[in-house]
């Protein structure tokens, strides 16, 4: 099936590439950077092409919905136009995007639909996409009686999984909490079986690079030293509060231990960890951030397992009972 | 005094729950000598959190206070060293502005 939301012929066309995964995500990123430059502008006769998508991941679906999302909310466009075949509608629906997308075609209330939505458990498991909500109780209570008892059920007898992904998550909601200026706005999604498990995080807001350079130590350095700061541990934009600037060193080191993947984008740069390599690069403008980790499961690591943390702290005397 | 703090877990990420935990303790410490907190389903907290809680908690009573007033029950490894981070990170902010 093809839908053709508008019959005129369009004059901007954004194609999204045949795979949109962790490994194929910069041409995706060159194509669509087009739209943080049309705020408020309703640009004719444009049109989102995703016919050509063959295979697509977590990491895909969130930033394809996010640019939706964007060019909807900013009004990039007037009555434009998606393209997309049986594969893209049967992905939105295995990843619980149908009612998020429908909304935003037909201009519904998604923050009322975002809640709704719930832990899908099949032969994988799947976080269908969360609001990272900052003021309210929402994402914490979703947490605890949903998507981490699920983690628990679905990884029973396995403690250093669990370990693993919850020690992820708590720092990765802190951090989007820590940079995102709308809260509504960063969405989370998740998927794993007992192999693997993948998350992507994005948001549209205040990205990592302008977060950090609000801090005078940042502010002249250019995007790509700034990125590759990020990950280091002390770096943060909020110093002299409890604010540690750990939390991505954190997952940073972990994904190393683990030989997985942990890609952090913001703003025309990114650092990309592939398997223990490290390095920086240059992207598409994505405005805000986006995060994707991948984390083999095999073997799992606790943080007492990796050596960045193993044995340090020893003169802090806690009595631990 | 003993402190249940598993209607917060599994996960503490949060810096107005942080907060919460933060009160609760202190309201302890001036009720009581010492004060047991419990820990056993505290799967993790956010080093924000650490840091937020104990972090401060450590630097207001000092090393030895810490030690014989502040008691934690069935931490989980993990949670050890985020907590230990917490603390250290706490401390050298405040050497460094000493």
């Amino acid at each position: 099936m093809m839908i053709d939301l508008n019959a005129n012929d369009p004059k901007i066309e954004i194609v999204i590439p045949a795979i949109l995964n962790g490994s194929n995500i910069q041409s995706f990123l060159r194509n669509v950077s087009i739209i943080f430059s049309l705020e408020g502008k309703r640009v004719e006769n444009y049109a989102l092409n995703l016919t050509n998508l063959k295979k697509i991941n977590v990491l895909g679906m969130l930033l394809i919905y996010k640019v939706i999302e964007y060019a909807v909310e900013r009004k990039c466009f007037a009555l434009p136009h998606i393209y997309y075949f049986d594969f893209m509608e049967d992905k939105w629906d295995e990843y619980a995007f149908i009612p998020l997308i429908n909304a935003y075609i037909k201009q519904e209330d998604t923050d009322r639909k975002l809640r709704a939505l719930n832990v899908q458990m099949t032969d994988k498991f799947i976080l269908a996409p969360q609001p990272l909500l900052r003021n309210g109780n929402f994402t914490n209570e979703y947490l605890k009686q949903k998507f981490l008892p699920k983690i628990n059920e679905y990884y029973v007898d396995k403690p250093k999984i669990i370990s693993m992904i919850s020690t992820c998550f708590s720092e990765i909601l802190l951090n989007f909490w820590e940079h995102a200026v709308n809260d509504t706005k960063s969405i989370m999604i998740a998927d794993g079986n007992n192999n693997y498990m993948e998350i992507a995080c994005a948001d549209t807001g205040n990205g990592i690079i302008s977060s950090l350079r609000s801090n005078p130590k940042y502010s002249k350095m250019d995007a790509e030293k700034v990125i590759a700061l990020s990950i280091q541990k002390n770096v943060t934009s909020k110093e002299n509060t409890y604010h540690m600037g750990y939390g991505l060193w954190i997952i940073d080191q972990i994904v190393t231990s683990v030989k997985g993947r942990f890609h952090l984008y913001s703003e025309g740069v990114a650092h990309i960890n592939d398997y223990g390599k490290t390095k920086v690069i240059k992207t598409g403008f994505w405005k805000g951030t986006i995060v994707y980790l991948a984390l083999p499961l095999e073997n799992a690591k606790s943080l007492t397992d990796i050596d960045a943390f193993k044995n340090k702290f020893e003169n802090i005397k806690i009595d631990f009972i | 005094m003993k402190i249940d703090l598993n209607e917060y877990g599994p996960l503490i990420s949060d810096k107005n729950v942080g907060n919460k935990i933060y009160v609760l303790i202190k309201d302890g410490l001036s009720n009581s000598d010492v004060v047991e907190i419990d820990l056993m389903h505290i799967t993790t907290m956010a080093t924000f959190c650490a840091k937020q809680i104990f972090g401060k908690l450590y630097l207001e009573l000092g090393s030895s206070k810490f030690f014989e007033r502040i008691k934690l029950f069935n931490s989980n490894e993990d949670l050890k060293i985020i907590i230990k981070m917490g603390i250290q990170n706490a401390i050298d902010e405040h050497k460094h502005h000493s």
